[in-house]
């Protein structure tokens, strides 16, 4: 997943983590304790550029305070304005957690646990990491970021850890953090002296907070140095976390910076103040923003080879298409002579069309001849002109006897007639008496 | 201050911004040429048709040109129109013979000149009017345009008693070809 690099500030001492993330699991790739005084020479010397920064505050200011039920956008700056009510320095960074619901005086309060601290304090250990050319990406409160390890299923319990010679007890539920006291001790690990402390702060919890708690948490060395003869008034285990354990020694001495790597994503927990917060806000805009850039570019260089290649083709046809164009000039001049010209003749033009539309009477004539004419005497043709097609009226008579005959030797003619291509027989009678006939038709093409 | 580290992030965001602007105005630009370069192809391809098409009208033009010249009489642009109309109807008076022919006054407007012909031939054959027929079809400025033919026979007569009447307009454009054409 990547490389991460911790540092916690435990008093005296400085504990530098590496790490490797691998999925839920971490991967410890080496781990370092430094002094106070060689951590100035540890930054100048050291290439990552990025630490987060684990520290064991000892001047802070918590609290629980009531606030009315509202958005939860509008909740950090309705603290920011009690705390400034109740904390002697005006600058400052604050984490808090929701840790429950109360009913004054008619009204439902939510109540809020927070934990405020100076960033004059929070700057001097940013700068000593600037100054260095190193960069900060979150400072986590030690407490907080061992109490999101802390799994209590809706419990209380009452977390106890060890910073040089210093007890922190830190009651906590669901990984929030409701209340911290820092008792001092004598010597490392866990002594009768602590026993007491813990069943002090049971007993505080108990009649002052009305809260329960269900049983202790050893946390770090303190499960290893465990020297007492006196037992604690409630069940006493040691925090052991699943994803890390390779090393069961290193984890305890290293538990601090360890669980600054483990911190869920949704625990806001980080008091970098809010110039630092934005620093790192505008450095992944330009990430993504860049990253986004880079990949838009890339498609459009992509798209740009794409037209140029159509381009290319275009191009290659068009000159083709221009070198087989003729003298277009030339041509326009000659058609607008040709034209005019043209304008002159048409007249003739139209004067032949209109002779050449005329039916071809020849031509019907002579096909008319070849039709059969036994006994058929033709007395008159009147030939119409119309647009394209002859009206024609053929009137005659039959010289035949019997009646029988006249109408065969009739109707042979007519069907003669019809068999002359496009010959319609618009009408035909016959006087049976005196033998003579009509017959109309229309010849031409249709 | 830490935001000095922004300078490395910031100057090649601003560098991939600047790529990102001249890439987009480049997509832009040569899309217009792409298009613009396939409208001119369009259009050449259009002109090349054009061309052609107009050559084949320019060569159809010059043989209607011809066609029309071969058809006009020798005499077309030595004489005035109605005498050209006459001069035809004097060929017509002198092919058909024994043609009784009538004719009546010129018709004239902006687009034409007529002249209505009445002929009456004799039918000696049938074969004989039928060329008659085609005779006064073939003719070319004047053109005789038939209205209507009526070819009766006696009722009790012989065929030599047979008339062919034919009813037709001599026609000519009114405007004048002007000489020394293509």
């Amino acid at each position: 997943m990547g490389k991460v690099s911790v540092v916690s500030f435990e008093d005296t001492t400085i504990k530098v983590v590496y790490a490797t993330l691998k999925k839920k699991a971490v991967s410890i790739d080496d781990v370092l304790t430094l002094k106070d005084d060689q951590f100035d020479d540890f930054l100048l010397k050291e290439k990552t550029k990025e630490f987060i920064v684990v520290n064991s505050f000892r001047d802070f200011f918590q609290d629980t305070i009531l606030i009315p039920p509202t958005k939860k956008r509008f909740i950090r700056k309705l603290l920011e304005l009690e705390i400034k009510k109740r904390i002697p320095f005006n600058d400052f960074s604050f984490i808090y957690s929701v840790t429950g619901e109360k009913i004054v005086g008619n009204r439902r309060m939510k109540e809020v646990f927070f934990f405020a601290v100076n960033n004059e304090e929070l700057r001097g250990i940013i700068n000593r990491f600037i100054l260095r050319g190193k960069v900060v990406k979150a400072i986590y409160p030690d407490i907080f970021s061992l109490a999101c390890q802390i799994g209590s299923e809706g419990k209380h319990v009452i977390c106890i850890s060890e910073t040089e010679l210093n007890k922190n007890l830190f009651l906590v539920k669901n990984g929030a953090v409701e209340f911290i006291r820092t008792a001092q001790a004598l010597e490392h690990g866990m002594s009768n002296l602590d026993i007491q402390n813990i069943n002090m702060t049971v007993n505080y919890c108990r009649q002052t907070l009305r809260i329960n708690p269900s049983h202790v948490i050893l946390i770090g060395s303190l499960c290893r140095d465990y020297n007492t003869t006196n037992d604690t008034i409630i069940p006493i285990a040691c925090l052991f976390p699943m994803s890390l354990v390779e090393n069961y020694s290193l984890y305890l001495d290293f538990i601090s910076p360890l669980s600054a790597i483990l911190i869920p994503k949704d625990k806001d927990i980080n008091l970098l103040p809010s110039e630092y917060k934005n620093f790192f806000r505008i450095k992944l805009f330009l990430k993504c923003s860049t990253a986004i850039f880079l990949t838009l570019s890339v498609i459009g260089i992509g798209y740009i080879g794409y037209i140029g290649k159509n381009i290319i083709e275009l191009k290659n046809r068009t000159d083709a298409i221009r070198a087989t164009i003729p003298d277009v000039d030339n041509i326009l001049i000659t058609y607008d002579i040709k034209k005019t010209e043209m304008s002159e003749y048409m007249p003739f033009v139209n004067s032949l069309r209109n002779a050449a539309s005329i039916p071809d009477i020849q031509e019907f004539l002579s096909l008319f001849s070849y039709s059969r004419m036994d006994n058929i005497k033709v007395n008159s043709i009147y030939i119409i002109v119309a647009d394209t097609i002859l009206n024609i009226d053929i009137k005659g008579s039959v010289k035949a006897e019997g009646y029988a005959n006249i109408q065969r030797y009739y109707q042979k003619f007519i069907d003669s007639l019809t068999n002359i291509k496009s010959v319609i027989i618009k009408d035909y009678t016959i006087g049976l008496e005196n033998k003579d006939f009509s017959i109309k038709i229309t010849w031409g093409s249709q | 201050m830490i935001y000095s580290e922004l300078k490395k992030p910031l100057t090649i965001y601003l560098v991939a911004g600047i790529t990102l602007s001249i890439i987009i105005i480049s997509v832009i630009l040569t899309a217009k040429y792409e298009k613009n370069l396939l409208y001119t192809m369009t259009k050449f391809e259009l002109i090349r048709t054009n061309s052609f098409k107009m050559e084949r009208n320019i060569a159809e033009m010059n043989s209607l040109v011809k066609e029309i010249n071969s058809l006009l009489p020798s005499h077309y642009y030595f004489k005035d129109h109605k005498e050209i109309m006459l001069l035809g109807f004097d060929e017509i008076k002198t092919t058909l013979k024994d043609a009784e022919i009538t004719v009546k006054n010129f018709n004239s407007d902006a687009h034409e000149i007529s002249l209505p012909v009445t002929i009456s031939i004799p039918v000696n054959s049938y074969v004989q009017m039928v060329n008659n027929i085609g005779y006064l079809q073939t003719l070319n400025f004047p053109y005789f345009a038939i209205k209507s033919i009526v070819i009766e026979t006696p009722a009790k007569g012989p065929f030599s008693g047979t008339i062919c009447k034919i009813e037709g307009i001599l026609r000519m454009p009114a405007e004048k070809l002007t000489r020394n054409k293509t």
